[in-house]
């Protein structure tokens, strides 16, 4: 990238997260804070304590992952065989049945695209702390992508809330959640988060060239 | 951010102020605190929690299902099914469940485990609830014994589980006859038990049975209790006729276990846990007591035996004192007599004996049979039913029997026997008849000829000629007495029945049809028909009017 082109940090200039409006940064003061002259939204130049932030919605999500893949998503009772689910475990039995398309879909949003996400997100917060200079576009997309990504797990939830809400047959048949949709839509909401919380301009920041350590 | 004081030029060379940076945590990082706490709360109780696991063999899978099979203690879940695969040979599958911590206690060597499927048999239908639901293992827990992991499963599920209150008895029996687990145990033909399991002895000679009474039934089986098989017909035909017993139709088809308590016995205690019994094959068989002591005898009968069986009773005047045991026959070629030999078996405690004459040892024994047999004791053969022609052996007291001794063999003492009564009968008549052809019928014939002729010739001797005229003469005395009486005492009787006929004639005076007595009472009957007459009246009104008794009579209508 071209390292001479003017930006708004550089320039002291704050543009707004709420209406993107250009404005000059004042001198920031301790006990103060600036805001947008026309909405009143916080000004950063940055999204603050990004990396921190996003570092322990991370874990977190990576913490919360491991019940909602253990512990079983549903209870299904039929004819009075009671029978428990786990995410990875509903996709091996669409697998063994032969509903191969099926298993793919519950397999790519639940298991893989979560987990997909968390990686990406931790690679590029190593990446930025690393100060690494490599490929900034590329990591760019990646971010792009893990944002667009995010919400498509919650299909699994939609499913299971869709069906116990659907399958109340009472002694014939019935669905009931377990604690793993619990777990397993706190780590769709927890990676969300992550993601919006990550700041994509921190990539571009190490381009430039007296790029010195923000505080 | 650091801030220069410049308002006064003087104060430069104080020292700069450290302004330090605010080094606040970030309150995100409770969001994965919260998740460490949640995720290691969720370990520890999984850990925690994580009970036993156990590896129960079964001789097949059938409706067992990996990770879904639970196991269950009253319908209540303890346990999964983790994993089923076989054993090394392949004989038998092994299941591996893991149980939830509660159970760990209970899992000893005494827990017990079975599949429960739907099952009919023939004493119900079990387990419909699995039609659906799919089979489960059933366990028993064990309270006590050692701990273990690895456990046989049951084939059957068990009739007794722990949670039952009663007692378990074992039963000796020669054969199980048509007993099977699960047969009703009854007492008083209710059913209070049921036989829960059997087993041979090491020996094989006889087998052991499991019964479990039910509380409060298991009060009933006291120490001198009695149990006796009452599983299907008992049909018999012997010395006693024609007997034919059944408990109940159940009992018929599948066999079944009765009890009592003889009352006539002395009252033992209640019964322990594990007592043994003897299992009798039939109701009859309680009421003979068992003894200890026996002793043998040899009988030799020279009649037939036919109909004397192994297992005839030996009586003493109608009491059983013991049966045969063995029949053999013999024959001796140099008296060229052919005798059977029965072998009986007594039991002397069946007397009561007074005094101490009997003491129990074996010298004392033979003494006491030489002294009984010596007063006439012998055996006899005896028809015990007209109908059948079974014979028994009767030991009886015969004073008048022939002298004979007990004769000591190699083995059993040798009691005299006599004729069966039929025999001495047959022997009476052939005697009699024998004796009759000594009689000298000829020599009687001709001494009766001489008496006639001797007869005869006193009838024409001149000493009856005179007899006959002495006797005329008496005759004629006694003639010229009776005319002496009719001439002196006639006319003395004539005076006195003339007087009688004077006491008559006043007689009838006094109770004359004009008499006063007559005429007195005529009036009295008068006078006590009219007291009727009026006591009629009366009753007729009453009858219609009963209230005068209360109000008086009425007004003349």
């Amino acid at each position: 990238m071209n390292a001479s082109l003017p930006t708004a940090l550089k320039n002291t200039l704050i543009s707004c997260h709420s209406c993107h409006l250009l404005c000059k940064a004042a001198p920031s003061l301790e006990d103060a804070s600036t805001v947008c002259p026309r909405c009143g939204a916080k000004l950063h130049s940055r999204k603050p304590n990004s990396v921190a932030r996003t570092w322990a919605l991370v874990i977190a999500a990576f913490i919360v992952y491991i019940p909602a893949n253990v512990l079983p998503i549903t209870h299904v009772m039929s004819f009075g065989k009671a029978q428990s689910d786990t995410i990875m475990s509903g996709v091996i039995y669409f697998v063994k049945s032969g509903s191969w398309p099926i298993a793919l879909v519950i397999f790519v949003a639940s298991v893989f695209v979560p987990l997909l996400k968390l990686f990406l997100l931790t690679f590029l917060l190593i990446s930025v702390q690393m100060k690494s200079k490599w490929r900034p576009k590329d990591r760019t997309r990646l971010y792009r992508i893990t944002e667009a990504i995010g919400r498509w797990s919650m299909v699994d939830i939609y499913v299971v809330t869709i069906l116990v809400a659907l399958v109340k047959l009472g002694s014939l048949a019935t669905i009931e959640a377990g604690p793993g949709a619990i777990f397993f839509a706190g780590v769709v909401i927890i990676t969300i988060f992550a993601a919006m919380s990550f700041d994509p301009r921190l990539i571009w920041d190490t381009q430039e060239p007296n790029y010195e350590r923000r505080k | 951010m650091n801030e220069e004081n410049n308002n006064a030029p003087d104060l430069q060379s104080l020292p700069e102020a450290v302004v330090q940076r605010k080094k606040q945590l970030s309150i995100v990082w409770l969001v994965p605190i919260v998740a460490i706490l949640i995720g290691g709360w969720l370990a520890y109780k999984g850990l925690s929690e994580k009970g036993p696991t156990i590896t129960i063999s079964f001789e097949s899978a059938e409706g067992l299902e990996a990770g879904k099979t639970k196991v269950r203690h009253k319908d209540v879940e303890v346990g999964t099914v983790e994993t089923i695969r076989f054993n090394a040979d392949l004989s038998r599958i092994l299941v591996t469940a893991e149980l939830v911590k509660e159970a760990g206690p209970y899992l000893t060597e005494n827990t017990r485990f079975w599949v429960v499927r739907p099952r009919v048999t023939a004493s119900g239908v079990s387990g419909l609830g699995t039609l659906f639901s799919g089979a489960y293992i059933g366990m028993d827990p064990g309270r006590e014994g050692e701990p273990a992991r690895r456990f046989e499963g049951l084939e059957i599920p068990p009739v007794v589980t722990t949670g039952m209150s009663g007692h378990v008895f074992l039963l000796r029996a020669i054969v199980l006859g048509s007993l099977d687990i699960g047969s009703p145990v009854y007492y008083r033909q209710i059913q209070v038990g049921q036989v829960i399991g059997y087993e041979l002895d090491e020996e094989g000679q006889s087998l052991s049975i499991k019964v479990f009474i039910n509380a409060p039934h298991d009060k009933l089986v006291r120490k001198n209790t009695r149990f006796w098989n009452a599983s299907g017909f008992d049909l018999k035909l012997d010395a006693g006729g024609l007997k034919l017993n059944t408990e109940s139709l159940v009992s018929i088809m599948m066999g079944g276990i009765a009890f009592d308590t003889p009352t006539s016995l002395a009252a033992g205690g209640p019964a322990q846990e594990g007592h043994v019994f003897k299992l009798y094959e039939t109701r009859a068989g309680i009421f003979e007591r068992t003894y200890t002591q026996k002793m043998h005898y040899i009988l030799h009968f020279d009649e037939s035996i036919r109909g004397l069986t192994v297992g005839a009773p030996v009586e003493f005047r109608g009491i059983k004192i013991g049966q045969v045991v063995d029949i053999k026959s013999e024959f001796d070629m140099e008296k060229t007599s052919p005798r059977i030999t029965v072998l009986v078996e007594t039991e002397p405690q069946r007397w009561k004996v007074a005094g101490t004459a009997l003491s129990r040892t074996a010298d004392d024994a033979k003494k006491n049979i030489s002294k009984l047999v010596a007063k006439g004791l012998r055996a006899q053969l005896k028809t015990g039913s007209l109908l059948t022609g079974q014979l028994f052996v009767d030991i009886d007291f015969h004073p008048d029997a022939p002298n004979a001794q007990v004769k000591y063999g190699e083995k059993f003492p040798e009691l005299p026997t006599i004729p069966a009564p039929l025999l001495i009968i047959t022997a009476r008549v052939n005697d009699f008849l024998s004796k009759l052809e000594t009689v000298p019928i000829e020599q009687i014939g001709k001494d009766l000829g001489d008496t006639l002729q001797n007869v005869k010739r006193l009838t024409g001797s001149k000493e009856l000629l005179e007899a006959v005229q002495a006797l005329n003469e008496t005759l004629q005395h006694a003639r010229q007495l009776v005319q002496n009486l009719d001439s002196n005492v006639a006319p003395e009787i004539g005076s006195t029945l003339d007087q009688v006929q004077k006491t008559l004639v006043s007689v009838e005076g006094t109770l004359g049809k004009d008499s006063p007595l007559q005429h007195e009472m005529r009036r009295a009957f008068k006078e006590l028909s009219a007291a009727a007459r009026s006591i009629r009246i009366l009753v007729d009104y009453l009858e219609r009017h009963p209230n005068a008794l209360i109000y008086g009579k009425g007004k003349a209508q």
